[in-house]
Order: structure tokens, then sequence, then C-alpha cells
């Protein structure tokens, strides 16, 4: 394969300034995240540490195999949510290596309102299931969790895939053979006691973790019986006498030890065998990425450059080079591993779209990966590419992404606009991890499109009703729209309602890539069944 | 040397290993024809490549191939073999083999069969010692009449019980008082009986502070007899030699005057007519006395050759076909420098000792000036459990003792051999220890420093961890599967500590 | 962050730090720094100004290393063993049965192991022992008793 030649120059004024504001916007973003990291009240810490209860972040930590990666799903869920009391939507969710295999563990945090599941909890909680189905990985659930957020349960109870669905897909995890672990170093109450039980195998903590359908208040409430919680629902009780949980634990250290032994007994399986090297760091500093992220989203900039900073070697096999430039296609490798990445490099022609699909149908047979890398404002309007049927061949594209057989990736490094999200593989085409840099942005249409199509809008109404406007008062109903749009539309407001599986820092999107790309090896590629193309 | 056909002769050397693949060297340096046998475990033994022809003599067991008289023979006798070089151990001080060897119109590279047989039993030698005017160690033979208690009053405790048909080390036994001599006596006729086919003991002083310094000659058959600088041994475990030196820190050239001049005395009394060494045992007052003759080529004769520059082996060789020796004694008794020698045995010194067999996966040896590794070993190479466990000799020489110390150090740290445990760190540590540096030690010297001699080097562990960590994230360093295939490292294995 | 390591047996407690080319290690409180290159299939190091050359050979248990004249063999510490699960105190039934013997006195004190009670059930008879050194608080039987699953029979207080 040939080295992408960049053609980027890192003493440019611009390349300076722009590394100086991506730079920037990483850190704000690393900095949210490290306050979020810490979790809740630095009183209920304490009260834990007293009770000998660990923190989740600590439990997820001590659990890992040593030296073991963490790819944390939304780290920033309910940023901004909730009055913002509710870090990371108090749910730690991620996958690592114990005992040598990947893992998705999802683990409480009680820190933050008393582990209860808020609307975007329970979405988190889903999410990191449904990861964890699509690429076949084993789970532990880490319970310490008042159960559901009452205040919003609404939100949180009756809908399809609200907390009942969380048992569903235990359940339907252990029948395809996906080890469900639980534990229990907290409260597993009222429906959440379902959390131990729908598990294949299940650790409780002495003292600390209890299991029961009603706890003390409730049982005393109904039929006047006092009892405490270590006797009604402790460790004792659910491995002696009720059998409910399997595994007796002194304390937490004890507990995450005996998960590491179930996981070390439980067979590894092999990973579906793709085309693989050995990998070979990008020709190109990835660090140049925070130079090449233009401040001004208008602005353009060649794919090809990003491509080169996260390919293996910066080597990139390109398909179709002189035809339907707008969308660079073409294979490389990623940690060894071969895959098909296709960009965005302007709006979609109807060229772009059949090339594209093209591409896919190729990786597909060929059971290559596919990585989207978003930068899209839109398909090309216009009469003549109407009368040339763009819908038609944007189909061809859409429905390649749909039905492919091969893994899917998506990283949103730019604009991911109207029906190029779709065709782009956004998170309603299930790829199987979708993030986005700092600098992107996602809506139906651009902030700008939108604030001018309302606006006007807005003036029509005000004519029919014979006023005209003045400037000013333009001003003043375009802004409030525009910043709305422009809220609504941040990565970080993405992130916090799991519209994406995290913010990431650009640099590192080759990082990001090569976990996931072998993690979703833990499922087999199944053959091409592509339905009609519309032709 | 060219030699015309009729003249090269055709050797054969009874032996394997390291001092199979020195022998084999010698003979064919010399212009004769070279010929190794070999037993099952030994068929890919680098010594075969050695030889001109190898001829396989039986299974893995010795008795089976390297001790089997019958089927050496046969094999030589086949192959028109015009002479047999036993090397040390397996045959090499067997005088029945000698005398087969002999009847069977070959040559035996070693000595006549009488003058082995005369000092291979122990006390016989003493005698000889002693009619030879040479000091031997106070004793008492224990006749089928002498009250062993009576004995050992007269010597005085603490004494040495020892095999009369014993050798190499083995069958000696400590007693430092009446009742432990009662305890042994019996147990120790009893294992003379297994082991040397011989119950007579006798009992030996124990010397105080002793060293055990011995003195190789070469004789010819002509009645000319020669003695070398001698090779200080006293760092033993067990009774076995594992450093050698030369000369001796203990001596000087006057002493060793004597000790020679004492060697060839007993060597002319038994007509002695090829390579061996007189061994002594030389006391605190610098007494020395004699201990037994070794009727071989040793061990640690590369020592002597690099202090002298004489190839003792092509000598042996050379004289056994009849040549005859003419040296300068004087020059010869001033060494040329210093040279120490390290074996390397393949066994586990925090196991005991215990023998450590099994394919060599990583062997890289040490080479400079001044560095002699005789080995029998090589990468891939499949160390057999049959036999004794030696790998190789490592000789350091320099222009002095500090010199040859540093190049032996050097030598030994960059001999590198794994999978297998090997007495290379316990060595270091023993060379690396105070009194060997100054050169005050005698044969306690192992037994006194022992738990000194398992120290671990910790200067370097910041060093190693940073490497480790440097390997480990290097890049994607190979790893190999149970079936020795090499895989890719995964992504979730390299890119150790990821939080994202 | 602090690591453990384990070199030669023995565990190694250490942070490592990255710097550019240099590797800062701390162990006991003593900073190291070394810059680290691969040369062929050898390590070239530097500390200040001195040079070492470093072999290695990789194994499946571990990465061996030859520095100057030390040889090390480098490791991951290996898993703890797991620890036994506090152990009941009192004397419990373990299946229903009779009482057969009863042959301690409340006082009395017992060591680990010794047989406290014995227990027949299903014609087989079980010896119930002390898990822990201790004293006999309490005794709740009688010989001829019958007694359900998870009964306690004696309480016995630790030393």
């Amino acid at each position: 394969m040939a080295k992408i030649l960049s053609s980027i120059n890192t003493s440019d004024e611009n390349f300076k300034k722009r590394y100086e504001h991506n730079k920037e916007l990483i850190k704000e973003i690393e900095d949210i995240k490290a306050v979020i990291k810490n979790g809740g009240a630095k009183k209920s810490h304490e009260v834990n540490k007293e009770r000998g209860k660990l923190f989740c972040r600590q439990r997820i930590e001590k659990v890992l195999d040593k030296g073991s990666p963490f790819l944390e799903v939304a780290p920033m869920a309910a940023y901004n949510m909730y009055g913002g009391e509710v870090p990371s939507a108090g749910i730690v969710t991620g996958v690592g290596r114990v005992s040598g295999r990947e893992v998705m563990i999802v683990a409480n945090d009680q820190t933050v309102k008393g582990g209860t599941y808020y609307p975007v909890t329970v979405k988190k909680h889903i999410r990191a299931q449904h990861i964890a189905m699509e690429n076949n990985l084993p789970c532990l659930y880490i319970v310490d969790s008042g159960g559901a957020y009452l205040p919003l349960q609404d939100g949180v109870f009756p809908d399809k895939e609200h907390f009942g669905n969380i048992f569903y897909n235990q359940a339907v995890m252990s029948s395809k053979g996906l080890l469900q672990v639980a534990l229990v170093t907290g409260l597993a109450t009222a429906g959440g006691a379902y959390q131990p039980a729908m598990c294949d195998q299940c650790i409780i903590v002495k003292d600390t973790g209890a299991i029961f359908i009603g706890g003390p208040p409730l049982v005393k409430a109904a039929t006047g019986e006092v009892v405490d919680a270590e006797e009604l629902g402790g460790a004792d009780v659910h491995t002696r006498i009720s059998g409910v949980a399997d595994y007796y634990a002194n304390d937490e250290e004890a507990g995450i030890r005996k998960v590491r032994e179930i996981f070390a007994n439980y067979p590894k399986g092999e990973k579906f065998p793709i085309d693989r090297v050995s990998p070979k760091e990008p020709y190109y500093d990835p660090d140049e990425i925070y130079g090449i992220i233009p401040d001004n989203l208008e602005a353009p900039y060649d794919v090809r450059e990003i491509i080169a900073r996260i390919v293996d070697n910066s080597e990139f096999e390109e398909f179709k080079a002189r035809y339907g430039q707008t969308v660079v296609a073409g294979f490389a490798r990623i940690g060894g591993y071969l895959v098909g990445i296709i960009g965005n490099n302007g709006a979609i022609f109807p060229e772009s779209s059949t090339k594209a699909a093209h591409f896919i149908e190729l990786c597909s047979f060929r059971k290559i990966p596919l990585i989207f890398l978003q930068n899209i404002t839109g398909f090309i309007i216009g009469k003549k590419y109407e009368h040339q049927g763009m819908p038609k061949d944007g189909a061809k594209w859409v429905h390649a992404v749909s039905t492919t057989n091969v893994p899917k990736f998506t990283v949103i490094v730019g604009n991911s606009y109207g029906a190029g999200n779709y065709a782009m593989c956004g998170r309603g085409f299930n790829p199987r991890f979708l993030w986005m840099w700092p600098n992107s942005r996602i809506g139906v249409m651009g902030h700008n499109q939108a604030a001018d199509v309302l606006t006007q809008v807005k003036i029509k109404q005000y004519e029919r009703e014979g006023k005209t406007l003045s400037e000013k008062e333009i001003e003043n109903i375009r802004n409030p729209i525009l910043e709305d749009y422009k809220n609504k539309s941040e990565a970080l407001y993405s992130t916090a309602r799991l519209w994406d599986d995290g913010i990431i820092d650009p640099a590192k999107t080759r990082q990001y890539l090569m976990l996931s790309i072998e993690l979703s090896l833990n499922k087999k590629i199944g053959e091409v069944n592509f339905g009609i193309f519309r032709m | 040397m060219e030699y015309s056909e009729c003249e090269k002769k055709r050797i054969l050397v009874a032996n394997r290993g390291e001092i199979a693949i020195r022998i084999l060297k010698a003979i064919r340096e010399l212009g004769h024809t070279a010929i190794a046998i070999y037993s099952d475990a030994d068929k890919f033994s680098p010594h075969l490549t050695f030889a001109d022809e190898a001829y396989y003599v039986g299974e893995s067991e010795a008795s089976k191939s390297y001790l089997n008289i019958d089927r050496i023979i046969e094999v030589a006798k086949k192959n028109k073999i015009d002479g047999i070089h036993p090397g040390y151990g397996f045959l090499a001080e067997n005088t029945k083999f000698a005398d087969v060897v002999k009847s069977s119109n070959m040559v035996w590279v070693g000595p006549q069969p009488k003058s082995m047989y005369d000092v291979g039993d122990k006390i016989r030698a003493r005698e000889i010692a002693k009619s030879a005017g040479v000091p031997i160690i106070p004793g008492v033979t224990l006749g089928s009449n002498t009250d062993p208690v009576d004995a050992a009053k007269g010597l005085g405790f603490p004494i040495l019980i020892k095999a009369s048909a014993g050798g190499g080390g083995k069958g000696m036994r400590i007693v430092r008082d009446e009742r432990e001599l009662i305890d042994n006596v019996d147990i120790a006729r009893k294992e003379a009986e297994s082991s040397f086919a011989d119950p007579t003991i006798y009992f030996e002083k124990l010397l105080e502070e002793p060293h055990h310094i011995e003195i190789q000659v070469l004789a010819d058959k002509f009645g000319n007899a020669y003695y070398f600088p001698e090779r200080e041994c006293s760092i033993q475990r067990r009774y076995q030699k594992i450093v050698e030196e030369s000369p001796s820190t203990t001596i000087d050239r006057m002493q060793a005057k004597s000790m020679g001049e004492a060697a060839l005395k007993v060597i002319k009394e038994i007509a002695y007519d090829s390579a061996g060494t007189v061994e002594f045992m030389v006391d605190k007052d610098k007494n020395f006395y004699f201990l037994e003759v070794n009727t071989r080529i040793q061990v640690e004769h590369p020592v002597t050759e690099e202090i002298t520059g004489i190839d003792l082996v092509a000598n042996q060789i050379e004289v056994a076909f009849g040549k005859s020796l003419s040296f300068n004694q004087d020059s010869l008794n001033i060494p040329k420098g210093h040279a120490i020698e390290a074996r390397i045995y393949a066994e586990d010194p925090v196991n005991n000792f215990i023998p450590s067999t099994g394919k060599i996966d990583y062997y890289k040896i040490p080479y400079g000036a001044g560095i002699r590794l005789d080995d029998g070993a090589c990468k891939g190479f499949e160390i057999p459990i049959h036999y004794d466990p030696i790998i190789s000799k490592v000789i350091a020489r320099g222009k002095d003792r500090k010199q040859s110390l540093y190049r032996l150090h050097k030598a030994l740290s960059d001999y590198h051999i794994l999978p297998l445990k090997t007495t290379i760190s316990f060595i270091m540590n023993i060379i690396k220890h105070p009194e060997f540096i100054k050169g005050c030690y005698d044969t306690n010297f192992i037994n006194k420093n022992y738990e000194k001699l398992f120290d671990e080097n910790e200067e370097y562990i910041p060093l190693a961890i940073a490497c480790y960590y440097y390997l480990g994230s290097q890049g994607f360093s190979n790893e190999y599967n149970l079936d020795g295939r090499e895989t890719l490292k995964e992504c979730w294995q390299h890119l150790t500590n990821f939080r994202g | 962050m602090s690591e453990t390591v384990k070199i030669n047996n023995k565990l190694w407690e250490y942070e490592l730090d990255k710097e550019d080319n240099c590797f800062i290690v701390k162990i006991d409180g003593k900073v190291y720094r070394y810059e680290i290159y691969m040369i062929g299939d050898e390590l070239f190091v530097k500390e200040n100004n001195k040079y070492i050359k470093i072999s290695y050979f990789q194994e499946k248990d571990g990465l061996n290393l030859w520095a100057e004249d030390a040889f090390y063999k480098i490791s991951e510490e290996s898993e703890e063993e797991l620890i036994e699960e506090e152990s009941e105190k009192d004397i419990k039934a373990p299946m229903p049965g009779i009482i057969k013997e009863v042959l301690v006195e409340v006082g009395q004190h017992i060591s680990k192991g010794q047989t406290v009670v014995v227990l027949e059930s299903m014609k087989m008879s079980n010896e119930l022992k002390a898990s822990v050194d201790g004293e006999i608080k309490e005794i709740f039987v009688a010989v001829g008793d019958q007694v359900d699953a998870f009964a306690t029979l004696v309480r016995i207080e630790s030393e």
C-alpha cells in the first residue's frame, strides 16, 4: 500500500492557531471528565469508606487484569441534565479485560443519589448490554443501587427499553452463552434484586451486600415484621439458606478475586479471524490532528490527512480515487487489522453514493470491518441531481450500510447533519461503537440553516398578520433559536443523552478503533445478505 | 602437518561432549583421522561434527554405550582403528579396557596398564609414594585385624575414612570423634563394596586449612618425564572441583619445584608414560602430602595449557604413538601469566544442584582476548540425563591473576544459557568473593561461605525494570504460543492501561 | 502509580514514568533515569555517562534479561491465593441426625481440629471438629437428641 502524502505544514500560522484551539477544546472535555470521575458528594465517599465499601471505579480497576485497557462507554452521560447532580448518570460502564477476556462491566455509582436509576442511567445500562450482545461479550454487574429514582419513574419503568429490559437482556445473553456475573456490593432491591438473581453466577459481599424484593421499611409497613437488612437478605442468608447467591465474600477484595476466578474458568473462545499483519504506528504523528481540524466547522479539510494519522504506517489503498471525489474510500490497516475506511470531503453526490455502496459491497464480501469518519452536511440538491435520482443512489448507499454483515465503527469528526448522518452510519444504523470528537456537531441541519428557516417562518407569520419586522426584531427572533440549536447540536449535549458512546480525544482515535475492532471479533462475521438495491 | 596415507593414524575417541571435541580437534590438528562414537542420546551431539567418521555404539545408558567395552572394541576393530583415546571419566581409568585395547593391537592413549593398576588402588598408591620418598598424609590401612578406634586415636581426630578403590572425590567420610567413628566404619565398608567392588578402607588424618594442589605431568615411553606449574583446585563442592587456577596463590615457585620433583619421583616409580596428574594436599604450614595419582588427562588440563602454551592432549597422543619429549624443565616451571577455569554444569544451585536437563533455546557464548571456551553444547542441543551434566569450561588467561579474574568475570557475565539452570551465577559469586579475590582460600571455602554464594546482584534492578517496561511497550513484541508458533500480540494486550 | 513486579522470585515495588526517550524508575525513594534504544536484537541503555548493552530472551513465563554480570527473570506477580472463607466457629449440624457423643464440657479449652461432637446420620458417624482454638461456651444438646440441619450444637469462643 502507498503512504498518504500529507500536505500539512506544521509551522504554518493557521496550523498553530487550530492546534491551540483544539487542544483547548479537548482540555475542556478532559477537565469535565476528571470532575465526573470523582462521582458523587465527598460525604458519600467517606461514609462508604467507613463501611469498607470501595468507590465503583476502584472496584473496576481492581477487577481488571493488570495493564488492561478500559474502554469506557459514555462517561459523560447526563452531563448538565437533572440539575447537573448525576455525574456519569450514576453508573460506570465499559469494556475491560478480566482474566484474559474482554468483559462489559456495569457498575452502579452508589455515591451519586444512592446509585438510583434516572432515565439516562437506564439508557446507559441498556446501551452497555447492547454493546455486549452485539459483540458477544460476557457481562459483569457490580450491583450497588437503590433502584429506580422514584420522582422520574415514568422515564425509568414503563417503556420498552426501560428497567425491565435490563433483565430481559440478561436472560437473552445468558441463553446465547454469554456469561452474566453479578457482584453484589451494596443494595439490590425491589426489581433490582433480579439483577443478581438473573445472573449465571453471583457473589455477595458480607455486611454490605443485600438482596431483597422488599427492604426492612417495606416489610415493617406491610406485615409489621421487624428485621434488619443483613438478616433479611444479607450474604449469609443468600449463600447458605436461600441459594439466591452462589459465593460468599468476606469483603469486596475477596469478592473481586472471586469474580476473576469465575472468568478465568470460563472458556475463552476464539476471535473471528480476519486479515492481520504486524502492526505499525502511523508515519505521521497523530498529535498533528489538533492542527488540522479547522476552528470553524464551515471550513473544509481533507479527510485523508486524518486517515493518515490513524492508520498503520499511514498507508491507504484508495478506491476509485478519481470518481465521486467527495467521498474518500479505501483500505488500510489499524492495529494490523485490514479495514475499509469511508470519509467525507464535501457534500454527497450520486457518484459518491454509488462509489460508497460499491466499496461497502467489497468489504462485506471480504469480511473487512468498516470505519466511517463522518463530516457531512448533506446530499447535493438541485434540479440536475434530483433528475439524476439522487435519492435512488443515496438509497443504495444507505441500504448497503444497513444490511452489511461486517462490524461498523463510526467517528464523527466534524458535522453530522441530516441524511448524511444516515449514509455515514449514524446511530440509527447500529455501528458497534459511535464516538464524537469535541469539535463535532449533530442535528437535522446546521444551526445557522435551522435558525434561518425558522426565522423565515416566523417572519412570514408576522407578515400574514400585517406586521413587518425590523432588523433588530429579526435578530431577537433569530438569536435565541440559533443559540438553542447550537446548544442542542454540541458534542456535550449529544453525549449526555447517549446519542454517542463518548467524546474522544482526536489524537487517540486510533487506539479507540484498535480496541473496538478487536473486541468486535468476539462475534463471528456472518455471510453477505443484502436486500434489494434500487438501481 | 601432512602425513602420507600410511603414516596417518585412525584414532577413536571413546568419549562424548566437550572432552570428545577437545580430543577430536587435537587429533585432526596433528593430521590424523578422528573417529567419534555416540549413543542414542547423542545422535545430534555437536561432537560428531568434529570427527571424520562417527559410529553408533549403543543405547543412551552409559553401560550400554560409552562404558560398553565389547561394543567399542568391536566398532574399533571393524573400522581399522589404530588407537583409542579414552578422555576422562567413563573408561579412562579402566585397566581392563586398556588391556583389551592393547591386546587388540591398538595404541592406548594413556599410561601402560600396569601403572594404572599400581596407583588405581589408593592404599597401594600411598605405599608407592612412600617408597619413592614422597611425604604422604598420615594414615592407617584398616586390615581385618586393625582396631578402628585404636587406629583413629593413633592418628588423632578428625579423620577421613576413604575407600581404597575409590577416587574422584567419591567414597569419603569425615568423623570427628570415637562415637562417629564407630557409627560410620561399617557403613563405609559396605559403601565401598557396593560402589567400587572392594570393601577395603583406610583412615587419613584430616588436615587443617587444606589446599588441593596438583601437578600435571607428562612422560614418554623413553623415560623422559616433566612436571608443569601446579594447579590450585581447592574450590570444591562435595569434593567436586568447580574452579581451578594456575599458578597457585598458596605456594611459591620454590615449593612448586619441590612438589614437581616429588611428583616425578612417583611417576618414575611406576614407570608412568603418558599425561597424568599427581594430586597433593597442602596444609596451613605449607607442608605437602601425596594424595593420589590420576592416570588420565583431566577436566582442568586447559588451565595448564594456557599458562605454558603447550598442547597437552596433542603431546599425549604423540607420546602414545612413540614420540619422545624434550622440554626444558626449568623454563616449564615458570608460568606465562595466570589462568583460571570455571566448570559450567547444568545444575540448579538453588535446588541443591539437581541436574537441569533439557533443550537449550538460547545460547550466547563469551569471546575476547584471553577467553577460551571448551564446550560440548549448542543452541537446540538437548542435554541428556544419562551422563555427567558438564556443559563446558570457561578458561580465562591473563598476564597476571588480576587480569585473568577480570576476564573470567566478564566471560561469565556474557555466557547466557536458557532455559536450563546452570552454575554460572554461583561461580560468579565465588570469584567475586573477597577471599577468592585475595587468593586466600582452602578446600573449606564453599562450605564456609555457602550462604553468601547465593547472593543476588540487585544493582541493576531499576535498569531491568525500565527495560522490561520498554520491551513491553516497544510494540507488539511477538509472542510464542504453546506449539512454538509466533503470534501477534493483541491490541487489548498492547495498549496497556489505556483509559478512555 | 505504584506497580509491583516479580524479579528472580522476589517482589519489587516501583514507579515508572516516561519522558520522551527517558525512562524514570523510582524504587525505595531513589530515582534512576535511563535512555533505552533497540539496536539489533539487544538493548542499548544510557545512564548518565555509562552505556550498557542488555541481552534479553522472552520466554512464556517471563522475560530473561542480562545486565552486566547480573541475570534477572522478570514476570508479573502471580495472582494471590484465594483466602479461605472465615469459618464458622460454632459447631453446627451439617445435616439432620442424632447426637451420638458429646466429648467436651462447658469451660473446656479445645484446640483447632479437636472433635467436639459426634453426630450420627444416615447410618454414618460424623465427627464435628472445632475450626479454631478456643473455649466451649455453651452446649445445646445431649446424647440422644435429634437435631435439624444447621442447628447450632455447641458455642465456641475463639481465643
